[in-house]
């Protein structure tokens, strides 16, 4: 058995995606387990798509925008900005926005999302343990981006 | 262009499951039929396992209208994996002692999340995962030769991970106070009990042990641990409060 500090793991690898994609009145994130107060789906195929403004393999500094990805809300896109292959910023091209309270959540995730990017450095984790939402949209559009450059 | 990935999600049970396909090794696969007999299956399971609709086998069940042993082989199954997890938990957890009546809540999503992979499996898929709510199982690899990295919500920061475990071929599931607030999880938990935990996660070969030993370690906090001791090849991490307690393979590399 061993014994770490919560804080400080320093192994934190990939970014926590969340999306809280409520529309307000909707299926509560906050509502007890078990009920389909809401059903719905959203499919996506990621292609390879690396169509970065240079054709060569490795794009370590720049802007790039990832692919804009549709979830039940609404697309998600984001841009990364890097520089010498690190994330010094990342920003919500395009966020679910159906109504006003729809927004607030996604601004607010937005900046949740933006802080983990940057903490984590990479988006390359595949789900999400113990979250009870959707991370995909965010984090494949995320993705994306950092293919295109090379990160 | 060849389709490297596909993705699903439905938003079910108040809660989000998603299905990731890699198709490295399946590129020609179609997902079409797959995703609909797993949706189809998945509101099935809503059906008949939900505590909230008064149809449901289970709310059935929980009046007396039906017993036990009228259920049909999927619910059967579940009973009988709650009776073992009572068993190998010592009784912390036990959908029979919810108030209300049996409440396999507790398990039922791990259950689902075996079941469906079992579903893709059959469709000829090879890798891909799962996530029922946060409870996940994977198959195969996410690309070649790279297992899925599963990220483990941080207990205290939310939206935040922690740590990441790696899988191939597994499961890992994670039961926290921060889930859906305090009281609400509790639901399914033994009424006697006193939560000793902030967060638990449990990996393993399947997601229905893993989802009732991350509940039951919830309860317990790292007492609890002992019973993994007994499962090889199992891990669990329990969090208490700034603490973490690992046992096992899976965290041994980020210990």
């Amino acid at each position: 058995m061993k014994r770490a500090p919560l804080v400080g793991l320093g192994t934190v690898a990939g970014i926590a995606g969340v999306l809280l994609l409520n529309p307000s009145g909707g299926s509560g994130l906050a509502t007890s387990s078990g009920s389909a107060t809401s059903s719905g789906s959203t499919t996506g195929t990621t292609t390879a798509s690396n169509t970065a403004s240079t054709s060569s393999g490795s794009v370590k500094s720049g802007s790039a925008t990832g692919d804009s990805v549709f979830v039940r809300y609404g697309n998600v896109q984001v841009k990364v900005t890097a520089k010498n292959g690190k994330i010094t910023d990342v920003q919500a091209v395009e966020l679910p926005n159906g109504d006003g309270r729809s927004q607030m959540i996604s601004q607010q995730v937005e900046s949740m999302l933006r802080d983990q990017a940057l903490q984590a450095q990479s988006a390359k984790i595949n789900g999400v343990s113990g979250a009870t939402f959707t991370s995909y949209g965010y984090a494949t559009s995320l993705q994306s981006a950092l293919d295109k450059l090379g990160i | 262009m060849a389709r490297e990935r596909f993705v699903h999600v439905e938003h079910i049970w108040g809660t989000v499951v998603s299905v990731d396909i890699a198709l490295h090794r399946t590129p020609h696969a179609s997902t079409d039929d797959a995703i609909a007999e797993l949706v189809q299956w998945l509101r099935d399971v809503d059906a008949v396992f939900s505590t909230f609709k008064s149809d449901s086998v289970i709310s059935q069940l929980r009046r007396g209208d039906i017993s036990e042993g009228e259920v049909d082989v999927g619910v059967a199954d579940v009973i009988q994996r709650c009776r073992r997890m009572v068993a190998l938990t010592e009784g912390a957890f036990d959908p029979w002692a919810v108030p209300g009546g049996f409440d396999p809540s507790g398990l039922v999503k791990g259950w689902a999340a075996d079941r469906a992979a079992t579903l893709l499996l059959g469709h000829g898929f090879k890798d891909f995962m799962i996530n029922a709510g946060g409870d996940i199982a994977t198959r195969g690899f996410a690309e070649p030769q790279t297992p899925w990295v599963i990220g483990l919500q941080h207990p205290n920061e939310p939206g935040q991970i922690y740590t990441t475990v790696s899988l191939t071929d597994g499961a890992v599931a994670t039961s926290g106070l921060y889930e859906r607030g305090e009281h609400i999880h509790a639901e399914h938990l033994h009424p006697d009990h006193e939560i000793m935990a902030t967060s638990a996660t449990v990996v393993g070969s399947d997601c229905a042990t893993a989802d009732a030993l991350a509940t039951a370690l919830l309860i317990t906090g790292k007492n609890g641990l002992r019973w993994i001791e007994r499962m090889p090849s199992w891990s669990a991490q329990v969090v208490v409060d700034q603490s973490v307690t690992s046992i096992g393979p899976a965290f041994t590399q980020n210990g």
